[in-house]
């Protein structure tokens, strides 16, 4: 190992200790703002409605503008899977050990995802540039977090269907900077998705209405 | 002078200090789950197509995350290290007079509060709940639309939100009694005032009261087939409606709940039971607690759970002929969505009615009628309005039905005027005119 790649080890794992701090400072930043005590007799679960808001509510046909938007959808997922196994993958190149037990996936399943992802990326940038409203209601963050994001998926399958050092380091380098821009960037949903959803389907779920009844006509 | 511009005058004289004022205001109605659906949005605009005013008008400040988005930009800019350090990165944008209109507009012009963006939502951002806190924030800068203020002024002021005074109140229910006695040809069917101890006091809507007294007739009769111990309140408190929950301002709003509680302690009835209504039971099942911050000793009910369970204990007969024409149900948002209440209306109305239709979609996914939110009583946005009720006139349409029922006399309102400006040649009822109207009433003549 070269000075520069322990250098970029060193790096990557600052930045990803500074997203993992940041995010938790954030979250407590959240929570100073207090909780709310309810007074209203609740009419159904609140567990039970955040179980719902993450398992049923998330499929494909629960909502109207999922069913509407499949292929938006299906990017998204893609892009997703493609950003995780991307990380997951960094893993394996910090941990060479992993290397032999992970090979199966490396060579056949990886880099479709990673290919997915990437897909997923360039066309959700591209509908956003395309899109009137869409391009409206962007900040230059929506574009910084999914460039930067794509780009990092992007270079992990270069890494792993080129084998070239060079492209390495730069992959590296890309996630340095992901990891860097999480806590500034909307890629902080990676963490409020999940407090946010809970609270969506505790809300709902306290009052009954979710799962929502199934109405016969 | 044009409430627009009166409205201009007011965020015209505003100070820094009430800007200041305001924007603490803000920080105070957010609690960590607003704070982190702040934290949330991702830009999607997935959401766009969920509203109302969207599918009516497909323009960018009808899209909920564009309402939402000034709603960020100040927490961004107000609130988070990021927003004061690089703004234009993330959109952040200070309270100033140019957003509080953007808030206005947003928030009381173009959003009926139905949540229907919320359910839509890639995140799960419960977005009226951010909406409320902004009309909140505005209610307590005096920056409510006149008329939507006025109408809850006459609820603090007179108790009910029609300025009706006690003695029209009770002369009103006298002749409903009267109409409900030769209608079903039995003196002792009743429309009972302050009955101390009774097991359920009724609310009703004050336009039943004014303008639709077949309505409040039609309870009654249901009560009265029931052999039901009900009352209904002879001073305040018989008015279940708080524009409270509209204008957003929460002391207000708990002022007018507290007439309610007040009457329940004052008459000991066991039960309260919320007619017709869909703002008029979100108010008082679930936000009236939350308003007092106090546990209620006693459960609140709609009207539409109480028939569903005579009609499960056989406590009345309906037979479904008597309504013939081919009925649908328009679902108010404050009812169903945010409300809970899905299932009951439906039983009813399929043993009430021979052909029963739902709307596409319908039940928690049903369109808002475009007269929630208060948009009823805010004259400046009534193009708006109506141009967002053709959606939901598209859906009346396409059913084919004849009749649509609605357990909300506000919807029964912005149903009429789509009636109207639509010419969908449709009866607007109320579930419990269509009940009335099948009662069997075995022990007694049925004169229906
Ligand atoms: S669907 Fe939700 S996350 Fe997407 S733009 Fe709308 S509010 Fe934001
Ligand atoms: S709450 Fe309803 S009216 Fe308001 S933005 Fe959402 S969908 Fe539109």
């Amino acid at each position: 190992m070269t000075f520069f790649d322990g250098f970029l080890y060193g790096a990557l794992l600052v930045a990803i200790m500074w997203a993992g701090y940041a995010l938790v400072y954030i979250w407590f930043r959240t929570r100073n703002f207090g909780k709310r005590e309810l007074f209203s007799a609740p009419a159904g679960s609140q567990v039970g409605g955040a179980i719902y808001a993450f398992t049923w509510a998330m499929l494909p046909w629960a909502k109207e503008s999922i069913r509407g938007n499949l292929i938006s959808y299906a990017m998204g997922i893609a892009y997703h899977v493609g950003i995780f196994t991307a990380i997951a993958l960094l893993v394996i190149y910090i941990f060479p050990a992993l290397h032999d037990l992970t090979a199966i996936f490396l060579y056949y399943i990886i880099p479709f995802a990673l290919a997915f992802g990437v897909i997923g990326g360039i066309s959700l940038l591209i509908k956003r540039m395309l899109n009137p409203i869409l391009r409206a209601i962007s900040s230059p963050d929506d574009y910084f977090s999914n460039t930067s994001a794509t780009l990092f998926v992007g270079l992990a399958l270069a890494t792993l269907l080129l084998s070239r050092i060079w492209i390495t380091r730069l992959w590296f380098i890309s996630a340095i900077v992901l990891f860097i821009y999480i806590p500034f960037s909307k890629i902080r949903h990676c963490l409020f998705f999940f407090i946010t959803r809970y609270h969506f389907g505790a809300f709902f779920g306290r009052r009954g209405c979710m799962p929502p009844s199934k109405t016969k006509v | 002078m044009p409430e627009i511009d009166e409205l201009e005058n007011r965020i015209n004289a505003l100070t820094e200090a009430d800007i200041e004022s305001g924007l603490a205001f803000f920080r105070s109605k957010l609690k960590e789950a607003e704070a982190s659906y702040l934290n949330s949005c991702v830009r999607c605009g997935l959401c766009a197509n969920s509203c109302h005013y969207y599918r009516a008008t497909p323009e960018l400040e009808n899209v909920p995350v564009r309402k939402l988005g000034y709603i960020v930009a100040t927490f961004k800019a107000s609130f988070t290290s990021l927003g004061r350090i690089a703004p234009g990165l993330v959109n952040a944008k200070p309270f100033t007079r140019e957003i509080i209109r953007c808030w206005i507009d947003s928030v009381f012009g173009r959003c009926s509060l139905c949540g229907r963006c919320s359910i839509n939502c890639t995140i799960g951002i419960p977005l009226p709940s951010l909406f409320r806190a902004a009309r909140a924030t505005l209610a307590s800068m005096d920056l409510v639309p006149l008329d939507l203020q006025a109408t809850v002024n006459n609820s603090l002021k007179y108790g009910n939100n029609m300025a009706i005074e006690q003695e029209e109140w009770i002369e009103t229910v006298e002749w409903i009694e009267e109409e409900l006695q030769a209608e079903v040809e039995d003196q002792n069917a009743k429309l009972p005032l302050d009955k101390i101890g009774a097991k359920y006091l009724f609310t009703v809507n004050p336009r039943e009261a004014k303008f639709f007294p077949l309505s409040l007739q039609a309870s009654a009769k249901v009560f009265w087939a029931a052999k039901e111990n009900w009352t209904m309140a002879k001073d305040v408190g018989w008015d279940l409606t708080n524009y409270g929950l509209f204008n957003c301002n929460d002391d207000q709003a708990g002022t007018i709940f507290k007439n309610m509680a007040t009457a329940m302690d004052r008459l000991k009835c066991e039960t309260l039971v919320i007619g017709e209504c869909g703002h008029g039971y979100q108010s008082a099942r679930w936000m009236g607690p939350e308003w007092l911050k106090a546990h209620f000793p006693y459960p609140v009910v709609s009207f539409l759970e109480v028939m569903d369970e005579y009609l499960e204990q056989d406590k009345i007969k309906v037979d479904k002929t008597k309504n013939q024409q081919i009925v649908t149900l328009h679902d108010p948002c404050n009812l169903v969505r945010h409300g809970g209440i899905v299932e009951p209306q439906r039983r009813v109305l399929r043993q009430s009615v021979e052909h029963f239709v739902e709307m596409s979609p319908y039940g928690h996914e049903n369109f808002c009628c475009g007269g929630g939110g208060g948009q009823l009583s805010m004259s400046k946005y009534t193009a708006r309005r109506m141009n967002a009720g053709g959606v939901k006139a598209r859906q009346i349409a396409d059913t084919m039905a004849k009749i649509v029922a609605t357990p909300c006399h506000n919807c029964v309102d912005q149903l009429m005027e789509l009636n109207k400006e639509y010419s969908l040649k449709i009866q607007i009822k109320t579930v419990a005119e269509l009940v009335a109207n099948a009662l069997v009433l075995t022990s007694r003549k049925d004169k229906t």
